[in-house]
């Protein structure tokens, strides 16, 4: 499936489009089809000056139903800094990391 | 260390305006980020896998106490409590917000310190030996040279759109304490067999 992410233009955070928003949690990202749908999506976007830098990106789901994207500059980008499981969209959770392995 | 005068003020409280005006603009749709990316570089402000990064200029490492409160200040205020120094004496902020970048910059002039030319293919912060003044080993203190540098190279147009990025470090002794050995432009201040003075580069 094809996912769009990108920074929100004000306050720099990683978001993902739901279809009708965005969102700083990929689990609600929304399959947005091909690339000429996405395009037009980001082209919408970027105009409303409400994110900076879209793009699209392939994933999948796991077995858990989970997202997954299939770079690991992006798995990186939606969980939050490897370094500091703290400062992850998941703190409580000391082994998040591995999911970006 | 080196004071502002009227005319440092003046230019870096200018800078601060341009900026926020810049800033606006891009907020409000008016600039692509084509357009806005290389107007934020010139003030220090990226846009990195998280979030918006701001490097804030510490020249050849040394301020005072007013501006370390300042920039607690704005960890506590504008980021999550704390700052990066990075290894060539600038303070990085891994949490900024676009929308308050200016209004950093602004603070940050109040206490005679900007974020300008620390990105680009500039010449950047002039970095020094961080024992400069109380080292034993040093022959003099590298200060007043790395200020010197630091007055010839800000806002002079031929050094703000280089080929590539220019690092340059200064330090009076023979010891790895300054990155003068890697970076271009390096700079040693070694004294010859007659006694005069004079730099490796």
């Amino acid at each position: 499936m094809r996912i769009l992410t990108g920074n929100d233009l004000k306050t720099g955070a990683v978001i993902w489009w739901t279809g009708q928003d965005w969102s700083i949690h990929i689990e609600d990202a929304a399959d947005v089809g091909d690339q000429a749908q996405a395009d037009a999506v980001l082209a919408t976007e970027d105009a409303a000056c409400r994110v900076n830098g879209g793009y699209a990106i392939d994933a999948e789901k796991d077995d858990d139903g989970n997202l997954r994207p299939a770079h690991i500059k992006d798995r990186i980008r939606a969980l939050g800094p490897t370094v500091r499981p703290d400062l992850t969209l998941n703190p409580a959770d000391p082994d998040a990391g591995n999911w970006v392995i | 260390m080196y004071r502002y005068d009227q005319y440092d003020q003046a230019m870096v409280d200018a800078r601060v305006e341009e900026f926020r005006d810049q800033t606006r603009r891009r907020i409000a749709g008016k600039m692509t980020d084509d357009q806005f990316k290389p107007l934020r570089l010139k003030n220090g402000l990226y846009l990195q896998l998280h979030a918006y990064m701001l490097r804030v200029a510490i020249p050849y490492g040394t301020f005072n106490s007013r501006q370390m409160r300042k920039l607690a200040h704005i960890a506590r205020t504008y980021d999550r409590g704390y700052g990066h120094f990075t290894t060539r004496q600038n303070i990085q902020y891994n949490w900024i917000k676009l929308e308050q970048a200016p209004d950093i910059l602004a603070e940050l002039a109040t206490v005679e310190m900007h974020a300008i030319q620390t990105s680009g293919e500039s010449i950047r912060n002039i970095s020094a030996d961080h024992y400069a003044g109380a080292a034993a080993d040093e022959i003099m203190d590298p200060r007043p040279w790395a200020e010197t540098i630091r007055q010839m190279t800000t806002f002079h147009p031929e050094f703000s759109y280089l080929p590539r990025k220019f690092k340059i470090a200064v330090i009076a002794s023979g010891a790895g304490r300054a990155p003068a050995r890697g970076p271009v432009g390096a700079r040693r201040v070694v004294k010859s067999g007659g006694g005069e003075m004079g730099f490796e580069v």
